[in-house]
């Protein structure tokens, strides 16, 4: 057991932990929210921890590792969700709000402001 | 809705005798219809900007006018009325100043000279732009 193999050892769960969020990200920017919450729980995330704990059962070594990370990365996004659902609907991005629309008092203060 | 420019007619009465420096409330016609007000509140759908205070001719005791907000806050102060004479391009101009939505425009004019024998009425007029929603 050597330093390469103790890093290998904690980069493979890395990876795994990696994957769920990363995934989830990409596909809400490029194809839009993937998000099925039911009271606030993140299917999606779910739904890969309990196949990443089945897997876990009828593998060893380096894919045991990575779906224990991959199981850890999900729960971490499920507790994410709970913290800020935004999170959970939207991937990483924060809802965003309406633009305020410029109303009277905006519109004074440029004027005052044109006027030197 | 573009900015409408508008003019209110400030006009105060110095009373007989009345020793110099003192203050009194000016009245605001902002539509002749409206009549003359010692206060104008801004609509809530509006802000206001008084951007020009001026004289059309030549008043009989010089003045200097307060414009207040909210009845307490001193937002602009005018140089000696006579010299803000509206045929006078170099004329010193006031600080524009916004009022936003619901508060309260009131004058007060101090004379700058004792009154007369008889009362004295100023006139002057203010600028005022109204942005609406």
């Amino acid at each position: 057991m050597g330093i390469g193999s103790n890093l290998k050892e904690m980069a493979v769960p890395a990876l795994g932990a990696w994957v769920y969020p990363t995934v989830k990200d990409w596909v809400n920017r490029f194809v839009g929210g993937t998000g099925l919450p039911l009271g606030g729980v993140d299917l999606g995330a779910l739904a890969v921890a309990v196949g990443a704990a089945y897997g876990m059962d009828r593998t060893r070594g380096n894919t045991r590792a990575f779906l224990a990370g991959l199981g850890i990365g999900a729960i971490a996004e499920i507790v994410r969700g709970f913290a800020s659902p935004s999170v959970l609907l939207g991937g990483s991005k924060p809802v965003q709000s309406a633009p305020i629309p410029a109303g009277p008092e905006a519109e004074a203060q440029a004027y005052i402001a044109s006027l030197g | 809705m573009p900015p409408v420019e508008t003019t209110v007619v400030l006009t105060a009465t110095i009373p007989a005798n009345l020793p110099a420096n003192q203050k009194v409330v000016g009245n605001l016609q902002l539509d002749p219809a409206l009549g003359a007000q010692t206060q104008l509140q801004v609509p809530q759908a509006e802000s206001w900007v008084i951007e020009d205070l001026y004289v059309s001719a030549n008043q009989g005791i010089d003045c200097i006018i307060e414009i207040k907000k909210n009845l307490r806050d001193s937002i602009a102060r005018s140089a000696p009325i006579n010299s803000l004479l509206i045929s006078n391009p170099s004329r010193p101009r006031i600080k524009p100043v916004m009022l936003a939505r619901g508060d309260i425009l009131t004058v007060e004019v101090q004379n700058l000279a004792a009154g007369g024998a008889s009362a004295t009425t100023i006139t002057a007029y203010l600028k005022l732009v109204r942005f609406v929603r």
